[in-house]
This record gives C-alpha cells, sequence and structure tokens, in this order.
C-alpha cells in the first residue's frame, strides 16, 4: 500500500568556510573546493531537491551571519534552500526568511537556550525551523558534539534530540561526525534509536560515497540524504544516484 | 487598472516569489500598503509562518479589510502556503482562536502522523498533486512534472469540497490547489519550481 506520495530527497549540503565552499573530514581537515556562486550553479543546473548551506565560520568568530552569502543563495536559484551558521536571534531568522530561505537551521544558539527554539517556532512555524545535531560516537556510546570547540558535549545525545521534538522543530539534520567525509556510508547508531520516537523528518548527514548508501539511509527511514563529498570527489552525478534510487523503488522526484 | 501585485505584510517571504515573477518576466509591484492593493487585478498573497503571526501582521497593516473587500470585488488572488490558509474562516494551529480572512468557509487542520507507515509531519519535500473531479482549472500544463514543493505541517478544509481541484497524499488526501471564483490558492509553492512557474504565468494572465 502506497501512503504518500512524497519524495524522498537528497540534499546537497554546502559547507562554508570564509566564502570558500569546503568539505571535511570527521568535522575538520577543511579542504578548499571551490566558491560558493559556482557550487550553486552546478546544483542549480542539476534541477536538485533542495540545498542547505552551512556557514561554519559564522558561529566559530561569534560573528553576525553574512547576509551576502543569502543573497548569493537567492540571487542564482529557485530551488529550496535553507542556511544554518550564526542564527543567534528571530531577527536573523526574519532576514534569512526575507532573503529567500524556506528553512533556517539552529544549532550551537540552541544549547544554552532552548526557549529560542519555541519562539522561533511560535513565530515562524515548525515548518521553518531545522535543528541541526552534530553526535560522535565513541565506545558505542553517542555524544552531542560541539563543532566550535571540536570537543564531545556532556549532554545527554538522545535526551536533547527529544527535546527539540517536542518543542516542535520542523526537522532535524541528523549530522555523524565519525562518518563525515569519509564517503563509507552513513552511520545509523542515533537514527536507529530515536527514529521511532521522532515524528518529524530526519535528514541523515555524513559520509555518503555511493548510490547504495542513500539506498540504506532510506531503508533505515530516513526522510532525506545529506551529502557533499559524494558529489564533488566521486564518479557518481546527481542523476545517476536518482536513477539508482528509482530503480530500486525508492520514491525520487 | 494595474495588472499584478504581491502583498507585503511583514513576516513572510516576498523575495522568492518575486524572483520567480522576474524569471517569467512578469511586471509586478509589491504593496505594502493595504488601499494600494484595489488598484490591482491580480493579487498573489504569499506566506510563510504561523497562522497567528501571518494573521497579526495582515491586520497591523490593514490588509485583512482590503483584501475582503479586493475579493469581494472580484480582483482574483492566488494564495500560496500560509497564504491559501489565512483565506479560511479559523486554523488548528492558532493558540488564541485567531480568526482568518474568512474569504473562504473552512478550516484549518494539522496533518494526521502516522509514523507506521511512514507519515511524517511537517509534510517536507517534493509532491505530486492529482486533479480531482470537479477540476476545472486550466492552470497547470498537462504534460509537465506534477511534482511541487511543500513545506506545511497544516491544510485547508474547505465547508464546500467542489472548490478542491487537486490533491495531494500523504497519509490522507488534502487539498493542494483550491478554486472559488475569483480565489484561488496553492498549498504547495509554485515559486519554486519550474512547472510551478507555469501556474504563476497562468494565474497573471487570468482575466
Amino acid at each position: 500500500m502506497n501512503f504518500t506520495d512524497l519524495k524522498k530527497r537528497i540534499i546537497p549540503i554546502i559547507l562554508i568556510n570564509d566564502y570558500q565552499v569546503v568539505t571535511s573530514r570527521n568535522f575538520s581537515d577543511y579542504r578548499v573546493f571551490g566558491n560558493l556562486e559556482q557550487t550553486i550553479e552546478i546544483f542549480n543546473r542539476r534541477d536538485v531537491d533542495e540545498i542547505i548551506v552551512l556557514d561554519i565560520s559564522s558561529s566559530k568568530k561569534k560573528s553576525l551571519i553574512d547576509l551576502n552569502i543569502l543573497k548569493i543563495m537567492s540571487k542564482n536559484t529557485l530551488m529550496p534552500f535553507s542556511y544554518g551558521g550564526g542564527i543567534k536571534n528571530l531577527n536573523d531568522i526574519e532576514n534569512c526568511l526575507n532573503l529567500g530561505c524556506d528553512k533556517i537551521s539552529l544549532n550551537s544558539s540552541l544549547r544554552k537556550n532552548k526557549n529560542f527554539l519555541k519562539e522561533a517556532v511560535n513565530e515562524f512555524g515548525s515548518q521553518a525551523i531545522t535543528v541541526s545535531v552534530d553526535y560522535i560516537v565513541e565506545n558505542s556510546k553517542a555524544f552531542l558534539y560541539d563543532h566550535v570547540s571540536s570537543k564531545k558535549l556532556d549532554f545527554n545525545l538522545i535526551d536533547f534530540i527529544k527535546s527539540v521534538y517536542d518543542l516542535n522543530c520542523g526537522e532535524i539534520l541528523l549530522s555523524s561526525v565519525n562518518s563525515d567525509g569519509y564517503l563509507n556510508g552513513y552511520d545509523f547508531f542515533v537514527l536507529n534509536q530515536i527514529r521511532s520516537e521522532i515524528d518529524c523528518p530526519i535528514i541523515l548527514s555524513g559520509g555518503c560515497g555511493k548510490p547504495s548508501d542513500m539506498l540504506n539511509a532510506f531503508e533505515n527511514d530516513a526522510d532525506a540524504c545529506g551529502a557533499g563529498s559524494i558529489f564533488y570527489y566521486t564518479k557518481y552525478g546527481y542523476q545517476d544516484i536518482k536513477k539508482f534510487l528509482k530503480e530500486k523503488q525508492i520514491k525520487i522526484r | 487598472m494595474k495588472k499584478v501585485c504581491v502583498v507585503n505584510y511583514g513576516i513572510n517571504n516576498i523575495s522568492s516569489v518575486c524572483k520567480a515573477l522576474k524569471n517569467i518576466n512578469q511586471d509586478y509591484t509589491v504593496v505594502s500598503e493595504a488601499n494600494k492593493i484595489l488598484n490591482f487585478e491580480n493579487i498573489i498573497l504569499p506566506g510563510v509562518g504561523s497562522f497567528d503571526s501571518g494573521m497579526y501582521s495582515m491586520s497591523k497593516r490593514g490588509f485583512d479589510k482590503y483584501l475582503k473587500k479586493a475579493a469581494s470585488k472580484g480582483q482574483f488572488i492566488l494564495g500560496i502556503c500560509l497564504g491559501m490558509q489565512l483565506l479560511f474562516s479559523r486554523s488548528q494551529e492558532s493558540t488564541s482562536d485567531t480568526k482568518g480572512l474568512n474569504v473562504l468557509k473552512g478550516n484549518v487542520s494539522k496533518i494526521e502522523i502516522d509514523k507506521h507507515n511512514g507519515i511524517y509531519v511537517p509534510h517536507v519535500g517534493w509532491n505530486s498533486i492529482f486533479e480531482s473531479e470537479t477540476n476545472d482549472l486550466n492552470l497547470i500544463d498537462g504534460n509537465d512534472s506534477k511534482d511541487f514543493y511543500f513545506v506545511n505541517s497544516y491544510h485547508v478544509v474547505p465547508e464546500d469540497k467542489k472548490i478542491i481541484k487537486y490533491y495531494f497524499r500523504h497519509g490522507k488526501e488534502y487539498a493542494a490547489i483550491i478554486r472559488n471564483e475569483n480565489i484561488i490558492a496553492t498549498q504547495f509553492h509554485p515559486e519554486k519550481s519550474k512547472n510551478g512557474l507555469i501556474i504563476l504565468n497562468n494565474f497573471c494572465n487570468l482575466k
């Protein structure tokens, strides 16, 4: 029985560090790939489902969000996109949405103040607010990871995810630090623990290197696959991946 | 009378709609003063955000009154996403029983979650739409892709089911496009895809 025609999404994630598009391994080891405008143009031509842009320098420098990044995004494409990086207050979110962002992604700002999530959802609706959760697994235990200090945090990861879900976030972007950048497939350690309790869409990210990795993710009930390096460093094009997944009976646009 | 305007009532994402109109070479005016919308034949009402904050921003600027007036005068109105929901009487999303524009009779309800069948909410991404039996719209090109971009947790439930022209399926069937005479609305974002631009273009050419 077919209950929905909603398609599984394949979402290129563009990491930006000082205006350069970078890739990372284990959330470090940054390697410059290109510039933002060109990269967006490439994905635009491939007619991708959606794009996520994450400015990793913004939280690190505690700077304001760089609205130029959003202007570049918005100028060059019709496709849906979301932005994350350094969003600290409702005004930041409003600026992003006014510049054409469909969704924004919150990460570090929620660790000190979860009430911010509540306010954001009240003001802009759940559907506009993604919570980005980075985690690292050590000795078969998963920890929330802080990309600013590059340290694991002493939070109960599962409780944290449930708490942001209870505050009605729209989606969860779940990123594994361990698998990031190695093209060896997604990590399912946390997804499998939380999936049955989280009723909002989950975007899985970190480690995708081939189309069958995405098939795996969708079979584990991820709603969307985020990926970066597969598009930059492998032989698989966006359409190749879609074709493969369609052949495997996954609903793809 | 001038042709096309985009309603700017504060918290909404009008830039995507404007960009889409530029893309189809459609002249338009962004209107921030409510009474000005009476000068336009085709009014586009975009919207992202919650029902309460959308209605609040709209009323604060007096757009509620003038949109009702425009609707009764027969001006064409295209509501998009929250803009569609605000046209109705009330919404389950409201925490204070805020009244909608009530240009169309009916309520806005939450999409039902059915996790055993992979039905999660919000309903985010590309979904297909299907014609209802009452469809008489010429907004969509028959040969084109029927996948459109949705980002919603709520859906409209018109009292008069005949105004539903297209459905989407997410667990159950919900209204994707409605039309009641001069009032048209889409739950998805036509401004976000090439096939959606055709809908915008056809709306702008309605006379």
